[in-house]
């Protein structure tokens, strides 16, 4: 009885803490014609490898720093925690290689941000979505 | 008059002839010889301390780059210290390299105008970068300063690059003068 309470509790805390983990949506804004991308591309575009979308077009990238969701971001799409990824970033700007993405202190900000810029890319809280923006889908 | 008519003057013709092979061959020797002093004593003199001291001013910006990248990532004022004691003995050591070259303006104008560029343009990023990580390490925001970091890292890729060509050239010259010198 004990083994399968035992079981039943992690399996409980596992199930949430998956749910924490992907509390969050990709977004970009309405007018963009891309609505799914790779999980490759994503990682591509936040680490400022890929700078253009398909059609030949700028993206801005905006990011959420300081927030559970930009954890759970990084860690499941960029692959870095969030430190190594400011860390990451500060490397780029110190050789010259690249400037590191706006940063936001809230989800109305970053969707506010998104929904101003064309070609722009960010996340946010799941709850947090509304028409202002476009969800993009991650294969 | 023929002048060769009698053997006397033959044999003095052909002695004449021996006698100004003999002095050409010797003006000719010692030409050759004293071009070949001149290069190496401009090999011992210039060419091989340029070349090392070259390969001094890029260890000596290489270990600075790497202080200034110390104090930027963790904010580390100790690195920043060590960064910018750097500076002055690289400045010094491309001062000492010009005068090298002022022995013998015309023959090294190409590496002399490369070297003033890039004491020019070091001089530049030093007073720039010493000022920015100050601010930095003292607390200042990264996305205040941003601008002006990423363009000290473009310099600071230009100037490694330049001065990786500079000890290239300067190789290069040294390699060549040391082979004619083996030839001859």
């Amino acid at each position: 009885m004990k083994y399968i309470i035992a079981i039943l509790m992690f399996t409980l805390l596992s199930a949430g803490s998956v749910a924490l983990a992907a509390d969050y949506v990709l977004i970009t804004d309405n007018t963009n014609p891309v609505s799914e991308l790779t999980a490759k591309d994503v990682k591509s575009i936040f680490l400022g490898k890929k700078t253009v979308w398909g059609d030949g077009s700028h993206i801005t990238v905006f990011t959420y720093t300081d927030s559970s969701v930009n954890d759970a971001f990084m860690k499941e799409m960029v692959r870095k925690t969030s430190q190594q990824y400011i860390t990451y970033w500060k490397k780029s700007l110190f050789t010259g290689t690249g400037l590191p993405p706006m940063n936001f202190d809230s989800d109305e900000e970053v969707k506010a941000a998104v929904a101003a810029k064309p070609g722009s890319i960010g996340y946010i809280s799941a709850s947090a979505l509304d028409a202002k923006v476009k969800i993009l889908r991650v294969n | 008059m023929n002048l060769f008519n009698g053997i006397k003057s033959k044999v003095w013709f052909c002695a004449g002839i021996g006698l100004l092979g003999f002095l050409v061959a010797t003006v000719s020797t010692y030409q050759s010889n004293s071009r070949l002093v001149d290069d190496l004593v401009t090999l011992r003199d210039v060419e091989f301390p340029l070349s090392l001291q070259g390969e001094e001013v890029l260890n000596l910006f290489v270990k600075q780059t790497s202080f200034y990248e110390d104090a930027f990532l963790l904010a580390d004022e100790d690195a920043l210290a060590e960064g910018d004691a750097l500076a002055e003995p690289i400045q010094s050591l491309f001062s000492v390299m010009l005068q090298k070259l002022a022995a013998d303006e015309s023959r090294f104008l190409p590496i002399r105008k490369q070297i003033t560029s890039l004491q020019k343009s070091y001089g530049e990023y030093a007073s720039m970068s010493s000022l920015n990580y100050a601010l930095l390490v003292n607390g200042a925001e990264v996305a205040a300063l941003q601008g002006k970091i990423r363009i000290l890292g473009t310099m600071q890729q230009e100037i490694a690059s330049n001065l990786t060509q500079l000890n290239d050239t300067l190789k290069k010259g040294v390699e060549k003068l040391s082979s004619e010198a083996s030839l001859c």
